[in-house]
């Protein structure tokens, strides 16, 4: 139900702010010629179309009330915030009075009066882009490297869309600022406004980028990837009793309990209870310092804030907790200086700290452990198809059946253990099997790529010497039989229910028809490929008795068929 | 670019699936209307997107900013402030828009999915 304002009230808001505005500027405002946008609308004023607007909450009018006693922010890049939305803006007529920026930097206050010069030069002229420079002409190395960036780019595209290298049997198609990317099986595609930037297909890559855009795509990409260092609180006392969020917080968690059921609203609860623990911390740690000897240190980092604002500074001294909440959010950079003076003091004092609200932040890690284990249950299922055994080596690592549907995947030389995780039935019927981390060593990124390398070249997991040998000998007994078999037939193309024959020259050629292909292929005396399989070996096994049985009775040389 | 250029024909909201209240906020607001026509139509974000910047607003107001992993700018309210909509943003662009209860834009699909997947979004 949308809360409903009647007119009076709406009126009564407007005309309250306006008097604030006119009172603040020392100017008399035309009230026809104010416009205030909130975010993308005006909430007040008189638009193009000649409609007066008065949609300002009470919200809006405390907030704009508050905002404008804030002066212009020291540093603020103003070109930066050029074609972007504001947080608050008021025009008077063409010219910008006052804007505060969505990450609550004051670009224009003529409120604040020595501030005047600075806004008038913020008339607002329609801002062009800048126009993008065309590609410019490479050559050589220079050639090169954007070769290998364009090919660096393409995997990041992909891995972003499918962060499990599962198969993609449709396509995939998102979006990243203006970037839309398009994967499928055997191609990757980068549009922006409908043009293609970056194409990839059976290896061949053509990229149109600029500079600008590779550099813009880069860093999008690269958010799948970062590591966050976050914030880590100094620990000196129980944690904090604080279990009631900070109102903005709680407000989103009942916006996001009211959704229809679904993995959405699942998502955005994680994510609402990502951030209620950090506020938790910044507020766990704003009263420990404020109770604490590294106050002084506080009080030094954030001096102007308690400078311009000491009644509140004391207040929140005094009461702790809430206080010091209302108190940060009059100057966003209180936080940041209140938390780094903290977590260094701590780093010096050598105090424990700890770290939450970091679920979000995990995503990347979480993904590379997932991959990890997809690829070492793929291995270790590869091996044990072949051989029967429990514990393979391939590509630098070891991966060993423990028990269970446990499987401990290890550096091969060290013997170091790198993950040890278990198989688990998803809870979702249909879903395919969860895989859970139960140990976790020290596993590098580079590792990290390499095992996922090792995954993709699909080369045969091959098991101990013994059971190899075993393996080259049984081979061996089946080429031998597919051979006369196919003889016999009079055929060189022999194709059984399971299995195809192809006899050349000096060449065998023994393929599965249940989508494997290719199982062995020898020239002359040279095995060159061998991927049998334990399940290969029984059934031919089994072609082996039947024709002994034959033998035995003597029964005429008829059609065994290679089951 | 987040400037919102209004078309001569005004958004389908109709036809959207909302409740009478929530179409005729969005009346009241034509240039949200217009933005969140526009948004409809984009792609989800990839499925292995984290963002580095999160935002939530309520009535077009930034109320809570973290930035990779740390709440930056905190925005007093009453605590029985009812925003009529509130809007999260994942790296200034929009992740979803809800009003009171009705999902109007929703981005994040493939990551939910994705993380459903990894056993990431069970309590």
């Amino acid at each position: 139900m949308v809360a409903s304002v009647d007119n009076q009230t709406q009126t009564k808001v407007s005309e309250r702010l306006i008097e604030q505005l006119r009172q603040q500027s020392h100017e008399n405002f035309d009230v026809e010629d104010l416009r205030v946008q909130v975010g993308r609308s005006v909430v007040l004023g008189r638009m193009a179309s000649g409609e007066y607007r008065e949609h300002i909450s009470a919200e809006q009018a405390d907030e704009i009330a508050t905002a404008i006693q804030q002066p212009v922010t020291e540093g603020a890049d103003v070109e930066a915030y050029a074609r972007k939305l504001p947080n608050i803006e008021i025009k008077s007529g063409e010219t910008i009075v006052f804007r505060q920026e969505r990450d609550g930097v004051i670009s224009a206050n003529v409120f604040q009066a020595e501030q005047q010069s600075q806004s008038e030069a913020l008339s607002s002229n329609p801002v062009t882009a800048p126009s993008e420079p065309s590609a410019p002409e490479l050559e050589g190395d220079a050639l090169m490297e954007s070769a290998v960036r364009a090919e660096s780019l393409v995997a990041s595209v992909r891995e972003i869309s499918n962060p499990l290298d599962h198969e993609v049997s449709e396509p995939v198609a998102t979006r990243l600022g203006e970037y839309m990317l398009q994967v499928e099986s055997d191609s990757a595609t980068v549009l922006k406004e409908d043009a293609v930037v970056l194409a990839a297909k059976d290896g061949a890559i053509i990229s149109n980028l600029s500079e600008p855009d590779t550099q813009a795509l880069q860093g999008w990409l690269q958010r799948g990837d970062g590591i966050f260092e976050p914030w880590a609180v100094p620990i000196q006392q129980p944690a904090s009793q604080v279990s009631e969020p900070p109102p903005a917080i709680a407000i989103a968690q009942e916006q996001i309990a009211a959704l229809p059921e679904g993995r959405g609203k699942q998502f955005f609860q994680r994510l609402s209870a990502d951030l209620k623990q950090q506020a938790n911390e910044v507020f766990s740690a704003i009263r420990q310092g404020l109770e604490s000897e590294q106050l002084g240190v506080l009080r030094q980092k954030v001096g102007t804030v308690m400078q311009e604002a000491p009644e509140k500074a004391t207040v929140a001294l005094g009461r702790g907790l809430e206080t010091a909440g209302q108190w940060i959010t009059s100057s966003p950079d209180a936080i940041k200086n209140a938390m780094d003076s903290l977590q260094s003091a701590a780093e010096q004092t050598g105090g424990g700290i700890e770290k939450s609200g970091q679920w979000l932040a995990a995503r990347p890690e979480a993904i590379r452990e997932h991959r990890a284990m997809q690829t070492a249950m793929k291995l270790f299922e590869a091996g044990f198809r072949r051989t029967h055994e429990k514990s393979f080596e391939v590509g630098g690592f070891k991966v060993e059946f423990e028990g269970g549907q446990q499987l401990r995947l290890s550096d091969a030389q060290s013997d170091e253990t790198l993950m040890r995780f278990q198989q688990t039935a998803s809870p979702f019927p249909g879903h395919l099997p969860r895989l859970e981390v139960i140990e976790k060593g020290d596993i590098s990124r580079e590792q990290y790529q390499s095992l996922n390398a090792v995954g993709q070249r699909g080369e045969p997991v091959r098991g101990s010497q013994d059971a190899e040998t075993l393996h080259a000998r049984k081979s061996e007994q089946i080429a031998q039989l597919s051979k006369g078999l196919a003889e016999a037939m009079g055929s060189t193309d022999y194709r059984g229910k399971h299995y195809r024959i192809e006899l050349g020259e000096d060449t065998l050629r023994i393929s599965a028809n249940d989508g494997r292909g290719e199982l062995y292929h020898r020239e002359g005396n040279q095995v060159v490929s061998n991927q049998f399989e334990q399940k290969d070996f029984g059934r031919f096994a089994q072609v082996i008795q039947k024709l002994e049985q034959q033998q035995a009775t003597h029964t005429p040389n008829t059609q065994v068929e290679l089951d | 670019m987040s400037m919102t250029t209004m078309s001569s024909k005004p958004p389908d909201i109709e036809n959207w699936n909302l409740s009478q209240s929530a179409i005729e906020l969005l009346r009241r607001y034509p240039e949200i209307a217009a933005d969140l026509a526009i948004e409809r139509q984009k792609l989800p974000f990839p499925a292995g997107y984290r963002p580095d910047l999160i935002e939530i607003l309520y009535e077009d107001l930034v109320y809570v900013r973290s930035e990779q992993g740390r709440i930056t700018f905190l925005r007093d309210c009453p605590r029985n402030y009812i925003p009529p909509f509130m809007e999260i943003r994942f790296d200034d662009q929009l992740a979803m828009f809800v009003i009171q209860g009705e999902m109007v834009v929703d981005h994040t699909e493939q990551m939910a999915a994705l993380d459903e997947l990894l056993g990431r979004l069970e309590p």
